[in-house]
């Protein structure tokens, strides 16, 4: 049994304690915004976790791209588990955003392109999933998945792009928007922001690394199974 | 400058040989036509087109029949060099690999490109909307390009997996939504009269998407027929 690392325990602690101290920040030491009222409160989780989704493929496309140059095992660990982890995230990206978006868009959901590249990445990304378990030979796995990792994620911005020539309502909120549809927000809104970013970064460092340990654990077990079947 | 004449030998050669296969048995642009036909037949009734249908539900229609149809004939083609192994032999070919990748997905382009030909007049008349003009080539030819080589690269995968023809479109569907958006907006806009130079956004983006498929093609293929 391999044990947990020490610093991994030191690491959930703070990430508990950084959370707990974010949700306080949102929920109490942050005014209502002005228009929107308390729906708007969403917006902290929502932005952290989409961001934590872009990160996450980001990272899985470039520890895929280090898989294919170094052939180390450990760098498919890094692309898989970031894949599962931004799965996650997105959705929860999605699904706070839909929640913002009912009382203050007066629907569900728009064909914005922010909201259509988000849900075409987590198709991408389920597709991802579906062809690392239709692949038997593990080194074979671990080349495919890279390989689309890249591909995969090399497409976003392109789809992005294309949806974006069509006009979007979606709030530019990292820079400024002229055309007036960014959000005012006061200095203790964006330094709660700039709080729950960090902290969303580094629950996803904490689960990544949890993520990593149980998929070399996994590793592990196929190939004591694999050795005790040529023993027999 | 051996190796160059190399390279363009295997390529002329794979392609060459697909064309030629096609010719004999024509087995991937009778399955994609047949198909392609059908489509046109369900989305008649499915979206109630009328004869004259408007631009847009056009430029839709002819899309989606000719990606599903262009599916099924990617998989065949790939398929096809698993058989008996095929690929195996192409494999042995004294140069880089990627000359194995440009060959296939030339060879799939050209039969899109053919059933393409087919395709556009038969919609014409159906619903007369004259399709038949220079710009919509134009698109036709950059879309399927695009199509084909995406296609060709995921393909090689997609063949090696246990679900073989039913992975490719879920691979490749999200991945080349971009190129399809590019050129249904541009045969729309083309459709309703615009100039090529009113759409030059949609075409410049439809060349930039091709061209990350060839680089993307030149460094990745090799990786993916390794064994």
């Amino acid at each position: 049994m391999m044990k947990q690392s020490k610093w991994l325990t030191v690491l959930d602690v703070i990430t508990g304690l950084l959370f707990l101290t974010a949700l306080c920040l949102v929920f109490f030491f942050t005014p209502e915004d002005a228009m929107m009222g308390a729906v708007q409160k969403v917006f902290y989780f929502h932005v952290s976790s989409a961001w934590v989704g872009m990160l996450a493929f980001f990272l899985s496309a470039i520890s895929g791209a280090g898989y294919l140059i170094k052939h180390n095992r450990i760098w498919d660990h890094v692309s898989e588990s970031a894949v599962e982890i931004g799965l996650v995230f997105s959705v929860i990206g999605i699904i706070s955003g839909s929640i913002w978006a009912k009382p203050i868009w007066n629907t569900w959901w728009t064909w914005d392109p922010r909201l259509t590249t988000t849900a075409i990445m987590v198709l991408i990304y389920l597709a991802y999933r579906m062809l690392r378990s239709g692949v038997d030979d593990p080194d074979r796995k671990a080349r495919y998945a890279a390989i689309y990792a890249i591909v995969g994620f090399l497409s976003v911005p392109f789809t992005f792009f294309s949806i974006r020539l069509f006009r979007t309502i979606h709030p530019v909120v990292i820079g400024l928007s002229e055309s007036g549809g960014g959000l005012n927000m006061d200095t203790v809104m964006v330094r709660t922001l700039v709080f729950c970013l960090c902290t969303f970064t580094v629950l996803f460092c904490t689960f990544l690394w949890h993520r990593i340990n149980l998929a070399q654990l996994t590793e592990t077990v196929d190939e004591l199974r694999f050795m005790s079947e040529e023993d027999k | 400058m051996n190796s160059v004449r190399d390279y363009f030998q295997v390529l002329r050669a794979i392609i060459w040989k697909d064309l030629k296969m096609e010719w004999r048995n024509r087995e991937l642009i009778s399955g994609m036509l047949m198909f392609a036909l059908l489509m046109i037949l369900i989305f008649n009734f499915a979206l109630e087109l009328e004869s004259h249908t408007s631009a847009g539900l056009s430029a839709g229609v002819l899309w989606v029949t000719l990606i599903y149809s262009g599916a099924i004939g990617i998989n065949r083609s790939i398929l096809s060099e698993r058989e008996n192994n095929c690929l195996d032999s192409l494999l042995l070919a004294p140069t880089d690999r990627s000359a194995i990748f440009f060959g296939k997905a030339v060879g799939i382009w050209v039969v899109m490109l053919a059933a393409s030909a087919v395709l556009l007049p038969v919609y014409s008349m159906l619903y007369s909307v004259f399709l038949l003009k220079d710009g919509f080539f134009l698109v036709i030819i950059l879309g399927t390009a695009g199509y084909a080589l995406a296609g060709t690269l995921l393909a090689g995968m997609s063949a090696q997996s246990r679900a073989r023809d039913s992975l490719l479109p879920l691979l490749l569907l999200p991945v080349t939504f971009p190129l399809i958006l590019a050129s249904v907006k541009t045969s729309t806009g083309l459709l309703q009269g615009f100039a090529l130079a009113d759409v030059q956004t949609w075409i410049s983006l439809l060349v930039v998407y091709d061209i990350l498929f060839i680089v993307l093609g030149l460094l990745l293929f090799e990786r993916i027929v390794e064994e």
